[in-house]
């Protein structure tokens, strides 16, 4: 087991050696913390990059009583919900995003039974409120704990836990009716 | 048969199929799901629910390689840009200083003083 919160203290000195080691610990965690928010390599490896400065620069204002985690996961989803409403101003950006995905359309015997399987979970995800979306990717996706995640949310625990299920019975119908699950 | 599943419990089912509960909350569940169908098919539909999530994810494990150096080397050149700045306000306020002193419209201590016309002499 690591000792985090030492790492964090040695960085709040200036000490590259602990940033390092936490960044080879956390670098793959926000990057898919990150794509579960934007599905895009470019832009979820921004976000690990400004996670990770940040986390430099504020490292003297770390509170001990939050884990190291729901902190640096904190900042991690602030910066992916920044920049995921930029893209939102980004049409031509987006624009471009949706002819790659049509011109991969385009030939149907290169589309394999998983990618339109995939698609069609996007669909259904997209369906549901921000929140619910939200909670689901950070269960289901990131695989974090119920108390991780009120720490990041900001709510309490009683509240991520009903929120999953809630989330979980709406995508079910869904995906019900689009027939992915029985 | 619902007064079997309490809400508290059937709550921890997603918690327990990622793998997140403390030893104490798994063996509850566990113990549950040991008496309870309806609890067994729920988390069925929960772990299916979840490969779904995971499989809408462009499937990209790692974030590349030199992406720390990347960052390492943005932190350095922002500490640099840093130090720039302040070396310059240092001395636009030392400056300043010096010239209100000339001036006599301030009473300077002489180390403050001293700092001004060093900053002065340093930048020509």
């Amino acid at each position: 087991m690591h000792d985090e919160i030492a790492w964090v203290r040695q960085i709040a000195q200036g000490d590259e050696k602990s940033f390092e080691k936490l960044f080879q610990c956390y670098a793959p965690r926000i990057f898919r913390f990150a794509m579960g928010y934007l599905n895009d390599r470019a832009h979820a490896e921004e976000v690990v990059q400004e996670t990770m400065i940040a986390v430099w620069k504020s490292a003297k204002n770390y509170k001990e009583q939050s884990q190291v985690s729901s902190w640096i996961l904190g900042i991690a989803r602030n910066k992916a919900l920044d920049r995921a409403r930029a893209r939102q101003r980004e049409p031509e950006l987006i624009r471009e995003k949706l002819d790659r995905q049509a011109s991969t359309r385009a030939t149907p015997e290169q589309i394999t039974k998983r990618e339109t399987q995939a698609e069609r979970v996007r669909a259904a995800l997209e369906k549901l409120s921000p929140e619910h979306r939200e909670v689901l990717m950070l269960a289901f996706y990131n695989d974090l704990s119920y108390s991780e995640i009120a720490q990041i949310l900001g709510c309490p625990e009683g509240t991520v836990k009903s929120r999953v299920y809630y989330a979980k019975e709406q995508l079910k119908k869904i995906l019900s009716a689009g027939g992915e699950i029985l | 048969m619902r007064l079997r599943c309490p809400q508290e419990l059937r709550e921890l089912l997603p918690w327990y199929a990622n793998g997140t509960l403390t030893a104490e909350e798994r063996a509850k569940v566990e113990a549950h799901l040991a008496q309870c169908a309806r609890c067994r098919r729920e988390l069925q539909e929960i772990q299916q629910i979840k490969a779904l999530v995971a499989l809408s994810v462009e499937s990209v494990p790692e974030p590349s390689e030199e992406l720390l150096a990347r960052t390492v080397e943005r932190i350095r050149s922002e500490g640099r840009h840093t130090i720039a700045q302040l070396s310059w306000q240092i001395f636009a306020l030392g400056f300043s200083l010096g010239v209100l002193y000339e001036r006599g419209r301030v009473k300077l201590e002489p180390e403050i003083a001293a700092l001004g016309w060093e900053l002065k002499r340093r930048k020509g």
